[in-house]
């Protein structure tokens, strides 16, 4: 008996460890994160010493450094960047590391813990305060200093984003307005006329009315849960905010802030939609791109990924974003790059960096038409690519009509609870009041810890 | 000669679950940093986690309902398959198959015939007549996918060592049962069964543990961004989620032990009772 119970236990026991084996990084977990932090400390000073002189003597820069990034439509323009600044540098190495979108953060975070994270990689706007505050990337402001590379250049919306407790951490790569899509072929089929810049909210809906058709399957506006492409826009239009200014409460108690959430809703259960399950199953673009959705609201970058599919790239066609309350905004989001603290080379790492963000990797950005490239003046060789849309209303909108990203320390954690509770609003499970009486709760006790 | 083994236990079993223990005395969050020893705060936030309550009823909903019936499946599959049938082998294969097909391959082809707008199910109950659902991010048809394909995997794997248990048993009682003129369903239910039990012993084991312990169906087919989520995951499913999306490892680690220790139990107690219904000759 004695033996069979501890032939049990020890069954058990690999069953368990077994769980355990998935977090098997989590060793290195208290030793390391303190030694982590004293490096950075030690490594931006250092890091910002010798890059001086890295430039005006210009000393051959060594070392292999691995970029971590995550939009495939990006390798092309990263090829080609490589390639140059290889050619100009041959003692740096660079090695590309791709992750698809679902799997990037939880990578990063895993190969971060442990210690093997890439030199330099993406960043965004929901990450970078979790990644700052844990001194897992290494603030720029020196480095920028005493490089060439000038601010201004960049739009303030995003060297806003990646500023930390008033240290920059990342240069953008890109950014991103979001605009309305629409198929042209549907809008015909239903006689209804195409968007226009004049169109209000109530339009739209009106609009989706008429482009539903229950017996095709047809469906006028995707109105599923979506935060950047959703109601991060109709919520500062209609009056409410996420955040408010010193990042200190959310705006989910605000009625105004509700209305511009409820409207998405409103619209699934309306029938207008796909069911926030049919869109769990099949992301919105999918389906508008599979000729089931008449409108949907997405970002500049999407275009890359519509043109894909040369037939439908012909269907379609984008406007603004419709107004609410007579005002329209779109909130302006983009790419960083960051450089890790344990990178071994943090000149080469700076250096990639700095030529990622200089003009000429901007304007091979601009050409690969993969986004927005972030420096002054390179947007239109992005447009050029896409000829055929109206895309010049997402560079009008950052530049005019763009309020910035919502962003704190906690946003990672706040961007969970937020999916958490809207998503059961947009399934008609509870009502949109309760879900955002849940996320205030929440989301005000996480702000208050920051 | 078994110091490579050794090693590899120690380094991959041993260590981690005492480390999982240590943990779960800890809060740690982002990036592993330890925020120091909590005591039991983990295992009383468990208490009044809600979502933890519903992964508990759903993981039992899972050994409730994939355990008999992979058993039962199994076991009617290894007794047609032990009969003297034409191309047995082949069904032998055939049934053998999922077991030896990787889960991220089922899983996927799972998730297409499941799918709301352009799967095969759908497809054929609309030629019915019957409505079009999303079966995988529908609540109340998610977890019902998940044992259905549970069961398909699990049904040719312990097919398999139960049609084994089936050949071990000697060829005389059923010659004598039959001079007697017992049929087929008696020699089933007075052979068959009482001298299989050590077989099906072993095999509710392992569908238990390995039941309580579902995730890549649940990860691959629903996902952790999902409505149904909640509704479907398994406690290794929120352990993971905890971890990797929440980053509250120490949380996470507390999920490992409780489930663990339910496992134990559950085990301990089929050990003690086994006295009662398995039958060593």
């Amino acid at each position: 008996m004695k033996r069979k119970l501890l032939a049990t236990i020890l069954c058990a026991s690999m069953a368990l460890a077994t769980l355990a084996g998935c977090g098997g990084n989590t060793q290195t977990a208290s030793t390391d994160a303190p030694a982590a932090e004293t490096k950075t400390e030690e490594a931006a000073p250092a890091a910002t010493e010798e890059a001086a002189p890295a430039e005006e003597e210009a000393p051959a820069l060594e070392g292999e450094i691995h970029y971590a990034y995550w939009s495939d439509v990006l390798g092309p323009y990263l090829e080609e960047c490589k390639a140059n600044f290889e050619a100009a540098n041959p003692g740096v190495t660079i090695v590309l590391e791709p992750t698809a979108w679902g799997e990037y953060w939880t990578k990063l975070e895993t190969a971060a813990t442990g210690g093997a994270v890439a030199d330099v990689f993406q960043m965004n706007g929901p990450n970078i305060g979790k990644y700052a505050s844990a001194g897992i990337i290494v603030p720029i402001d020196d480095l920028v200093a005493n490089s060439d590379l000038d601010l201004n250049n960049y739009p303030q919306a995003m060297t806003d984003l990646y500023t930390v407790d008033g240290n920059l951490y990342g240069i953008a790569i890109d950014y991103d307005t979001i605009g309305l899509w629409y198929n042209k072929e549907l809008f015909d089929a239903a006689g209804v006329e195409y968007p226009t810049e004049d169109w209000t909210w109530d339009d739209l809906v009106a609009a989706a009315e008429k482009l539903t058709d229950s017996s095709k399957g047809v469906y006028g506006m995707v109105a599923g849960y979506a935060d950047q492409g959703g109601f991060y826009n109709t919520v500062p239009m209609s009056g409410g905010y996420i955040l408010n200014d010193d990042k200190s409460a959310s705006g989910f108690k605000d009625p105004a802030t509700r209305a511009g959430i409820q409207c998405w809703v409103d619209l699934i259960q309306k029938g207008y939609s796909p069911s926030q399950a049919s869109l769990t199953e099949n992301a919105d673009y999918i389906q508008f791109m599979s000729g089931k959705v008449a409108m949907l609201y997405a970002g500049d970058w999407f275009a890359a990924t519509f043109v894909q599919d040369a037939d439908f790239a012909k269907k379609i066609d984008c406007q603004y974003l419709p107004k609410m309350n007579g005002k329209r905004v779109s909130v302006i989001h983009g790419k960083a790059n960051c450089i890790s603290s344990a990178t071994k080379y943090p000149e080469a790492a700076w250096a990639w960096v700095e030529y990622l963000a200089g003009k000429e990797a901007n304007e091979i950005l601009g050409k690969s038409g993969a986004a927005i490239p972030s420096y002054k003046g390179c947007a239109d060789l992005y447009f050029a690519q896409f000829p055929d849309y109206n895309m010049g209303i997402f560079a009008d909108e950052a530049e005019n009509m763009s309020i910035p990203y919502p962003a704190s320390k906690t946003s990672a954690e706040w961007g969970d609870i937020m999916w958490n509770e809207l998503i059961a609003a947009y399934s008609g499970d509870v009502s949109v009041d309760e879900a955002c009486d849940n996320i205030a709760e929440q989301m005000d006790a996480l702000l208050a810890s920051e | 000669m078994i110091a490579p083994v050794t090693i590899g236990l120690i380094i991959f079993y041993f260590y981690p679950f005492f480390r999982v223990i240590r943990d779960s005395f800890h809060n740690i969050g982002a990036f592993d940093r330890d925020m120091g020893f909590v005591g039991l705060d983990n295992y009383v936030g468990m208490f009044k986690d809600k979502e933890m309550w519903q992964t508990l009823a759903n993981t039992f909903e899972y050994v409730i309902i994939i355990v008999p019936l992979s058993l039962i499946l199994a076991m009617i599959i290894a007794v047609l398959l032990n009969a003297k049938i034409k191309g047995v082998s082949v069904f032998r294969v055939i049934y053998f198959l999922p077991a030896i097909t990787m889960s991220v391959a089922v899983s996927m082809v799972w998730r297409w015939i499941f799918n709301g707008d352009f799967g095969i199910l759908n497809g054929i109950l609309g030629s019915f007549g019957v409505p079009a659902r999303q079966w995988l991010a529908d609540k109340s048809t998610a977890m019902l996918c998940i044992c259905v394909v549970a069961i398909w995997s699990n049904v040719g794997y312990y097919m398999i060592i139960l049609l084994a248990g089936i050949q071990g048993i000697s060829k005389g009682y059923y010659e004598a049962a039959e001079i007697d003129g017992a049929t087929g369903l008696q020699k089933f239910f007075k052979i068959t069964l009482p001298l299989l039990t050590p077989t099906i012993f072993y095999v509710v084991i392992m569908l238990i543990i390995s039941t309580f312990q579902t995730f890549d169906g649940i990860y691959l087919m629903i996902g952790p961004k999902s409505q149904a989520i909640k509704y479907t995951q398994s406690v290794v499913m929120y352990f993971y989620r905890s971890a990797f999306d929440y980053s509250k490892k120490g949380y996470a680690s507390a999920i490992a032990v409780l489930l663990f220790v339910i496992i134990m139990s559950l085990t301990v107690f089929q050990m003690k009772m086994q006295k009662k219904w398995v039958n060593y000759d």
